[in-house]
């Protein structure tokens, strides 16, 4: 830190000079937080408020106290089905994009392969895609008539039926998981990657000398030694899990019919709901109470702490086993 | 052969498979914006079609252009603006140690853990009651402040910018904005490329907002006007798939131009090495 205090400065008038500048550090920092605070904290702390009446969002709001988080965790089955439906997606998703991407980025970076550079950028393109085109590229894939996957099957004769992939809850689910792992193993590749080259060489080396196999190495070199980064990305794909919306919103919309239908709310029989999803079409959707939808967001807010904290305490307590072996 | 050119060999087969799958999707999209609406019911094709021209042409009569315009004003203004206060936001922490600096950084770390969705409801009562309904600003102005870019920079500043400089340029006489904007800012270029590139996407991507605060289709984003494709084409698929084509691939060619500052931006604020 620079130290601009006046005791290190000689002089009367310097130091009033500089005393003058102390005012520049919080003019430096007045627009993010002037903007940080209008349009994010205000609008968190109303949402509260908004959850604690019943609202339409243009006539009186009636206070209603804590009915709608009765409503919500109690009446509405589907809310707490949303947060399932989320964590069911996590469950499947941040196991499979840690390891693939672990295991991709120890194996492409410790050898000089051709075409490393052009692999990374392939692997990491679906990350900067457009999230409503993925949507509607998986769409495209899985239709039940024209859908890409369906004509290759039926072309190699494996399938005498077309599968409704989108129509069948199980099917519907396993087409998310999938969704989001093509999206995001680029990204923690990417990740594992830098986290790797930061790694230094000579520990590979002794261990070589020591005879040790490449899974010996990967196992008490590689992983040790990225586990901030682990922790960072598990604890982070939660909070990112439970935002989950585009995705599904776009790739269950019958974006691909020629009817031009409005799709499916949250999936067949809502088993792809999730829980950003459940407050938008409470609150802008299909219903427009904004209370319940506003009750819904900090009842979202709650699992994420919960689920948050206890990945952070759960990951604490193995980092500090496998110190002791 | 030796085992290890062998390994090699299998090693590069599964990274071609592996491109192939992220790809694929991708090379089906094209091919299908060629092709006439009934041969894409008919079965699966690999090569290009002719019709990318008559496609084309009924994607321009639904003035998909006008998304266009809309989402470049967005993203481009969105950056800017995200940009010039995360620098000041960051400068400012990595430089001076002033009352309170600690507390209000710890605020700026806690912001990044609070998924901004949360206060949507309140957010849109808001956005009606300034009366930023149907225009482009709620899309603009909040996605401005971010922890992310502030923790960013901040890091990026405190290691790259030297505090030696700050004091020659004090007793030179240069003033504390000036020291900022024309001292610090061409020392940090590469952050802000990152930084910038990254604004960029995020906010060409932006979804959730858009989809309630634009009804009007003359202020729609390229993501709105995609999932609005429906009900101005609808019978034509093709068409519909290649006004898709024509949404995201000059971002993807923005993303191959520039991959090498976007990859390095996304790690350097997590990694630290």
């Amino acid at each position: 830190m620079s130290k601009i205090g006046p005791q290190t400065q000689g002089g009367k008038g310097l130091k009033r000079k500089l005393k003058g500048r102390m005012i520049w550090p919080y003019i430096f920092i007045l627009p993010f937080f002037i903007i940080y605070i209008a349009f994010n904290c205000y609008p968190l702390i109303y949402t509260f408020i908004i959850s604690l009446n019943d609202w339409d969002g243009f006539s009186q709001p009636v206070s209603v106290g804590l009915a709608n988080y009765k409503n919500i965790f109690t009446e509405d089955p589907y809310f707490l089905k949303s947060i399932g439906n989320t964590l069911f997606f996590m469950a499947f998703d941040i196991p499979i994009v840690i390891i693939c991407g672990l295991i991709l980025a120890s194996v492409f970076n410790s050898r000089k392969l051709k075409g490393a550079g052009f692999f990374r950028t392939a692997v990491f393109l679906p990350y900067i895609t457009i999230p409503v085109a993925i949507g509607v590229l998986f769409c495209l894939l899985f239709d039940w008539n024209s859908g890409t996957v369906n004509l290759i099957l039926a072309k190699l004769g494996l399938i005498e039926e077309h599968i409704n992939f989108l129509g069948v809850p199980r099917l519907a689910r396993m087409i998310v998981v999938m969704m989001i792992c093509w999206k995001y193993i680029g990204y923690h590749m990417i990740f594992f990657n830098a986290g790797i080259s930061g790694i230094s060489v000579e520990l590979y080396e002794a261990a070589d000398v020591d005879g040790a196999s490449a899974f010996v190495k990967f196992t008490r070199i590689t992983i040790p030694l990225l586990k901030p980064i682990i922790e960072y990305l598990v604890i982070m794909n939660i909070i990112w899990g439970f935002q989950l919306f585009d995705e599904p919103k776009v790739l269950f919309s019958s974006w691909t019919s020629s009817s031009g239908g409005s799709g499916l709310m949250g999936g067949p029989l809502k088993s792809c709901l999730t829980a950003i999803w459940y407050i938008y079409d409470t609150s802008f959707g299909s219903q427009m109470r904004y209370g319940k939808g506003a009750a819904a967001a900090y009842g979202t807010f709650l699992f994420i702490l919960i689920f948050s904290l206890a990945a952070f305490v759960v990951m604490k307590i193995i980092g500090r086993k496998s110190g002791e072996d | 052969m030796t085992k290890k050119k062998f390994y090699k060999i299998v090693l590069f087969l599964i990274m071609i498979l592996i491109a192939l799958i992220c790809l694929l999707p991708f090379y089906f999209m094209l091919i299908m914006s060629t092709q006439y609406t009934e041969d894409i019911y008919k079965g699966i094709t690999f090569l290009p079609g002719r019709y990318l021209l008559e496609n084309l042409k009924t994607v321009m009569n639904a003035h998909f252009e006008v998304y266009y315009k809309n989402s470049l004003i967005v993203a481009a203004s969105a950056t800017a603006l995200s940009l010039i206060v995360s620098t000041m936001c960051g400068f400012s922490f990595a430089m001076y140690n002033f009352k309170g600096s600690k507390f209000l950084f710890a605020f700026v770390l806690v912001t990044m853990m609070i998924p901004t969705q949360l206060g949507l409801v309140a957010f849109v009562v808001e956005m009606k009651a300034i009366g930023w309904m149907n225009t482009l600003l709620p899309l603009i102005v909040p996605p401005a402040a971010t922890g992310f870019g502030v923790y960013w920079m901040k890091n990026f500043i405190g290691s790259n910018f030297p505090k030696e400089l700050m004091d020659s340029a004090r007793i030179d006489g240069a003033s504390e904005p000036g020291i900022l904007f024309s001292i610090a800012v061409p020392c940090i270029k590469p952050a802000i490329a990152s930084l910038g590139l990254m604004n960029f996407v995020t906010n060409w991507n932006s979804f959730l907002v858009p989809l309630i605060v634009l009804n009007k289709s003359e202020t729609y984003t390229v993501p709105i006007g995609i999932i609005n494709l429906n009900s101005a084409y609808r019978n034509d698929l093709a068409a519909k798939i290649t006004a898709l084509s024509i949404g995201i691939i000059p971002l993807l060619i923005l993303f191959l131009l520039t991959a090498k500052t976007f990859i390095s931006g996304i790690t350097m604020g997590a990694v630290k090495e």
